[in-house]
């Protein structure tokens, strides 16, 4: 991924660290504070465990110094399951990314949209997730021709990846192909929509195609239980199906993205 | 005492430093206000956190001298980011050609108990392989809340522990002799800041009160509360400086000008509200228009190329590998602010599948 950096820009500004990842880290931390971008890496997702803290603090650090002080960088990290699985190398686990307030969550599932998002968010003032699924890196369905050195997308913004109008299937990284093969297979009309950001996640552009075609399937690579399926599931049924039966709000509120005052 | 010391030489406008919840004494050296450090304890709005965090915790953003760096509730949250600064005074200065870093140097304060965590480790690490400008002021009382220091590190000191480690100054004494803290404070610090290396200054303290105001102390016998309150600095300072400098009548002065000042900042303190409930939820993420005071691009000038969200497609379809990579180069082209590090992302180039 960073094969020839180095040689092209010097040990100065591509370098090996200590394996730490509160290191790798915490280091990002202070070099953000003194005015500098940093990009760190964390070498699969399980391992960015090790640096839980300091990305807590890090996402924290704009609210509660009331936005005296804050570290934007771009952490990479490759995500998921790709050939053989371990619990080591192929979590996902974005949810917890999305759970730490203040970080932006961006996980794209093609070339053209890992160049926006990444631009974005290397020119961007807040910490983001960059993560990069690891059986999309040499994906045949993943590969796009170069977008070009100025383009940068939005974060929040889905993409109509297939339009159709019998049902709503929600997607990000290596389930949006999955979810055209299964279309493709099953010949279903099925609106997709790949998120690729999951905070902000375009909730607008999911509910109005919802409310279209009155179903939806959300397709995520985790566990059973606490994946960001769940809340987009939980969204879907409160403001689309539940609304549309209820003349009063109905009860899910997911609260404010922030930690409570101590 | 000691903290006190260690603020009156950090007037270089780069210097940084990162405490934690015992770092009043030189958040205060530093110039943060009497109201806001009381103010801040007690929630209030304004202040260095508009009553968000716990209070006991600082950031202060100073163009005058050390900046101190958002610090947090965690004990050794406060080692790595201050290991990241300093290295980014080096990038500073030999990456950007920035002469108002020369001399900088970046000081973390902790806690005897706090040598026990991961970020101390991985700091002094980072600090001592990549000969940072770094400080580690430990303050040893002896006790994490009630647990004692020789669970922490074998024998209670660091200092010792660390004698033979590579790159590493060491410095250690008594941290409430004025004449002897003095003498290790300033010899630490010049060490940092010409350059030759990361220094670990461990200073035994007493602690005269409980870990909060909740902390009786009941842990500790009688002897050992009157052994501690013997080794107050106060005290100790005073033999030091009256008669020889100060007459009586002067250190009375001081005391009561100190008294009056704390009484009136603390009336001031109390008379400010709690912050406004329709604010709170601002700052979670950057609001245009109102940048941060410290850290990222965008508050030293940064002047984004222009983009577009239109894909103008060249060349043959390259795979996510390629896409990345080509993106960071560009951006490493065009920002000389990037820097791209991790485990085995130099000459290797990452271990991505």
């Amino acid at each position: 991924m960073t094969l020839g950096l180095q040689d092209k820009y010097g040990e100065n500004r591509v370098f090996d660290t200590s394996l730490s990842e509160e290191g790798i880290i915490g280091r990002a931390v202070g070099m953000a504070i003194a005015g500098l971008m940093p990009v760190p890496e964390i070498q699969f997702r399980k391992y960015a465990d090790p640096a839980c803290e300091q990305i807590n603090d890090c996402g924290t650090m704009r609210w509660r110094t009331a936005n005296r002080f804050a570290a934007p960088m771009v952490v990479r990290m490759p995500v998921g399951f790709f050939r053989c699985g371990d619990p080591w190398h192929s979590q996902t686990n974005e949810v917890q990314f999305v759970h730490s307030p203040g970080w932006r969550v961006a996980c794209p599932s093609n070339a053209e949209d890992a160049v926006g998002l990444l631009r974005t968010a290397l020119r961007g003032n807040d910490p983001v997730m960059f993560l990069e699924h690891r059986n999309m890196l040499d994906a045949t369905s993943a590969r796009r021709p170069y977008p070009g050195d100025d383009f940068a997308l939005p974060f929040g913004v889905a993409k109509r990846v297939r339009e159709g109008d019998a049902i709503t299937l929600v997607a990000w990284g290596a389930m949006v192909e999955r979810c055209e093969a299964a279309a493709e297979k099953a010949g279903v009309s099925a609106d997709i929509l790949d998120l690729r950001t999951l905070a902000p996640w375009d909730s607008e552009a999911v509910l109005a195609s919802v409310k279209r075609t009155h179903r939806c399937l959300i397709v995520h690579e985790d566990i059973g239980t606490g994946g960001f399926g769940g809340e987009i599931a939980a969204i879907v049924a409160d403001r689309a199906f539940l609304a549309s039966r209820r003349a009063s709000r109905a009860p899910h509120d997911a609260g404010h993205p922030l930690s409570a005052p101590s | 005492m000691a903290q006190v010391l260690l603020g009156l030489h950090l007037t270089h406008p780069k210097d940084a430093i990162c405490g934690y919840y015992r770092s009043r004494p030189i958040l205060l050296s530093l110039g943060v206000a009497l109201e806001d450090a009381l103010g801040s304890a007690m929630g209030r709005a304004g202040g260095y956190s508009d009553g968000r965090d716990i209070g006991v915790v600082f950031n202060y953003p100073n163009a005058r001298g050390a900046s101190a760096l958002p610090m947090c509730g965690g004990v050794g949250a406060q080692y790595t980011p201050t290991a990241g600064y300093a290295q980014a005074i080096e990038y500073h200065k030999n990456v950007l050609g920035d002469r108002a870093y020369d001399g900088a140097i970046g000081v973390v304060l902790g806690g005897d108990a706090s040598v026990a965590t991961n970020g101390f480790w991985a700091a002094l690490t980072m600090a001592t392989t990549l000969k940072l400008p770094m400080l580690f002021y430990v303050e040893d009382n002896g006790y994490g809340i009630s647990t004692p220091s020789w669970l922490q590190t074998p024998g209670c000191n660091i200092a010792q522990n660390l004698a033979s480690f590579n790159g590493l100054k060491i410095y250690d004494g008594d941290g409430t002799d004025p004449e002897e803290a003095s003498y290790l404070i300033r010899e630490a610090v010049s060490h940092t800041r010409a350059g030759r290396g990361p220094v670990l200054l461990h200073l035994t303290v007493p602690r005269l009160q409980g870990h909060s105001f909740q902390d009786t102390q009941a842990y500790k016998s009688k002897d050992v509360v009157e052994a501690e309150w013997a080794r107050d600095p106060l005290p100790k300072l005073k033999a030091h400086v009256v008669p020889s400098l100060l007459s009586e009548t002067d250190w009375a002065a001081f005391e009561a000008s100190a008294q009056e000042r704390v009484a009136r900042a603390a009336q001031i303190a109390d008379q400010r509200p709690v912050s406004e409930a329709s604010q709170v939820t601002r700052f979670v993420f950057s609001e245009d228009g109102a940048l941060q005071d410290e850290g990222g691009l965008w508050n030293g000038g940064y002047d984004a190329p222009r983009a577009t969200d239109q894909a103008r497609p060249e060349g043959a379809r390259i795979n996510m590998i390629t896409a990345i990579r080509r993106t960071l180069d560009h951006e490493l082209a065009v920002n000389p602010r990037v820097l791209v590090f991790g485990e085995d992302v130099g000459p290797k180039g990452a271990c991505t599948v």
